[in-house]
């Protein structure tokens, strides 16, 4: 059992580039971080529709398109605003702390094991 | 807006449940409800010829939303009912049931049915169409106790369904009158690369040829083709093509033409009715032309623009560039544009293997874009088409070209 608040860190904050995206694991659990006008934003970074790993998709606005199939996402709140994904993807918390981007073990949004 | 006010969508499949959901949410008060006559509630049909019919996916893992969702919602469900007739200036629906229903907005949103196989036999049992759960249900059936199997038609079914079927072990023969599967949608070059990667995976193609008979006593055992022979098959998938669901129509005085006839604000003739998916023949304000589209993108934004039109928005025409999607074995085929007419192709990858994308011109100008197997790319080239960007073509052509940076300033 892993406490709710706990933090992993991730990558040194200034590697991020806005409009990109950022691969990464906790516990097996492929995760991203999502760069957008400067915020840093941390997903489950695999498309809730069908397997495929978004982070080879784009950002256009605040939108992430998977590659595959054009689901889209908005990068701040998880919502599916693209068919043909219907199901959210979990946001992580992130905090940058000493030039470190931290994110939260747990989703604090949509998280699957809610539904 | 009015509390008091009812919208009536007829027809459930994404175009329907689209425009139920984005009204709603998008501030229309009234009663909503979607009227259709499968006995499910709305589903994505899109798996049911790859992921269901492989035994991959289940059909009640295909519901847009819950039964929760649309009561959330304020969406009534009238599953298993047909409409039986309209009358647009009274403003009412009748059902099979001997009831009728009334509306202030109507959505059509009857969709298309499979076209069937002009030629005798063709209503045999074990020759199937595929359109709905019961549909895929009825095929996988069949499979099963299948070893040869025609799939007559190699547009989207039936090259998915021929796909399916061979990663199930059948022997898989796929005809078509055209010179190669997917040719109408992609083109000769690309429909080449189609029909490679059919023959990697061991399916018998029989191109520029068509079925003339299916012959049986209790159900189909053999094919006739239009060269005399004739084939021993287990079981037949026909995937021709679709026609548009307006027969309810025909006589409303509703402007019709190679479906219901719609403008960028999914609005057709009558004050008050919209149409929006695979029967909806609209303009489209950015290239000035109409098209009907038969694809599941179209039918999800179309009716998501309808949605928001019923709800008081018309702020914004509908003019999006189509885009569609096909996966075949492990290969990913996505497009975007408009209907390829004439053009000239400009490709880069490797056909050898099957890995291409392609860029479709007319007259200079990028008008579609495909990629095959090469998803990174696609969004990209999509912003190109979007752009209708002329680019040289050498330099989309080489290989050292970051598409994604060519195409930033189209972001």
């Amino acid at each position: 059992m892993t406490a709710q608040n706990e933090y992993v860190e991730v990558m040194p904050a200034d590697m991020l580039e806005d409009g990109e995206m950022y691969p990464f694991e906790i516990d097996s659990e492929q995760l991203m971080l999502a760069v957008v006008d400067g915020e840093i934003h941390a997903l489950s970074g695999i498309c809730t529709h069908e397997y495929a790993e978004l982070w080879e998709g784009e950002i256009e606005d605040d939108t992430i398109w998977c590659p595959l199939h054009s689901s889209g996402f908005n990068v701040a709140s998880g919502d599916a605003t693209n068919f043909p994904a219907v199901i959210p993807l979990p946001v992580y918390d992130v905090k940058v702390e000493d030039g470190k981007v931290f994110v939260s073990r747990q989703p604090v949004k949509n998280d699957p094991d809610d539904r | 807006m009015n509390r008091n006010r009812h919208l009536l969508v007829l027809g459930g499949g994404l175009a329907g449940h689209a425009t139920a959901v984005a009204a709603r949410h998008n501030g229309y008060e009234g009663r909503i409800t979607i009227l259709s006559d499968e006995p499910d509630r709305p589903y994505d049909r899109t798996p049911l010829s790859k992921a269901v019919l492989q035994g991959k996916q289940e059909a009640q893992d295909l519901f847009f939303q819950s039964v929760e969702a649309y009561r959330e919602q304020r969406i009534d469900l009238w599953t298993g009912v047909l409409a039986t007739g309209v009358d647009l200036d009274a403003r009412v629906v009748e059902l099979n049931t001997g009831e009728s229903i009334g509306y202030d907005e109507l959505m059509i949103a009857t969709g298309a049915r499979p076209r069937r196989l002009p030629c005798p036999g063709e209503d045999l049992p074990g020759v199937h169409y595929l359109r709905t759960i019961a549909d895929a249900k009825s095929i996988m059936n069949d499979l099963n106790d299948a070893e040869m199997v025609l799939i007559a038609g190699a547009g989207f079914i039936g090259s998915e369904v021929a796909a399916s079927a061979r990663l199930l072990g059948k022997q898989v023969l796929l005809a078509d009158m055209l010179s190669a599967p997917m040719e109408n949608a992609l083109g000769k070059e690309i429909s080449a690369i189609c029909a490679a990667i059919h023959e990697d995976h061991g399916v018998e193609l029989r191109m520029r040829c068509r079925v003339v008979e299916l012959h049986g006593t209790e159900r189909v055992e053999e094919a006739e083709f239009d060269n005399g022979e004739r084939i021993r098959f287990d079981a037949v998938v026909a995937g021709i093509g679709v026609e548009p669901c307006i027969e309810l129509f025909w006589d409303t005085g509703i402007g019709i033409d190679n479906g219901i006839l719609v403008n960028e604000f999914c609005e057709t003739s009558v004050p008050g009715v919209y149409a929006a998916g695979d029967i909806a023949n609209w303009w489209h304000p950015g290239v000035n032309r109409r098209f009907r589209v038969e694809h599941f993108d179209n039918a999800g934004a179309q009716g998501t623009a309808a949605g928001k039109v019923i709800a008081g928005q018309r702020d914004e025409p509908f003019a999006p560039v189509p885009y569609f999607w096909s996966d075949q074995y492990d290969t990913n085929i996505q497009y975007a544009g408009y209907p390829i007419a004439q053009y000239e192709i400009v490709l880069r990858g490797d056909a050898e293997e099957r890995q291409v994308t392609g860029f479709y011109l007319q007259e200079g100008k990028i008008h579609g874009a495909v990629t095959v197997n090469r998803p990174r790319e696609f969004r990209a080239a999509r912003r190109m088409v979007a752009a209708r960007a002329e680019i040289d073509p050498e330099l989309l052509t080489n290989p050292d070209t970051d598409l994604r940076k060519l195409s930033r300033e189209y972001r």
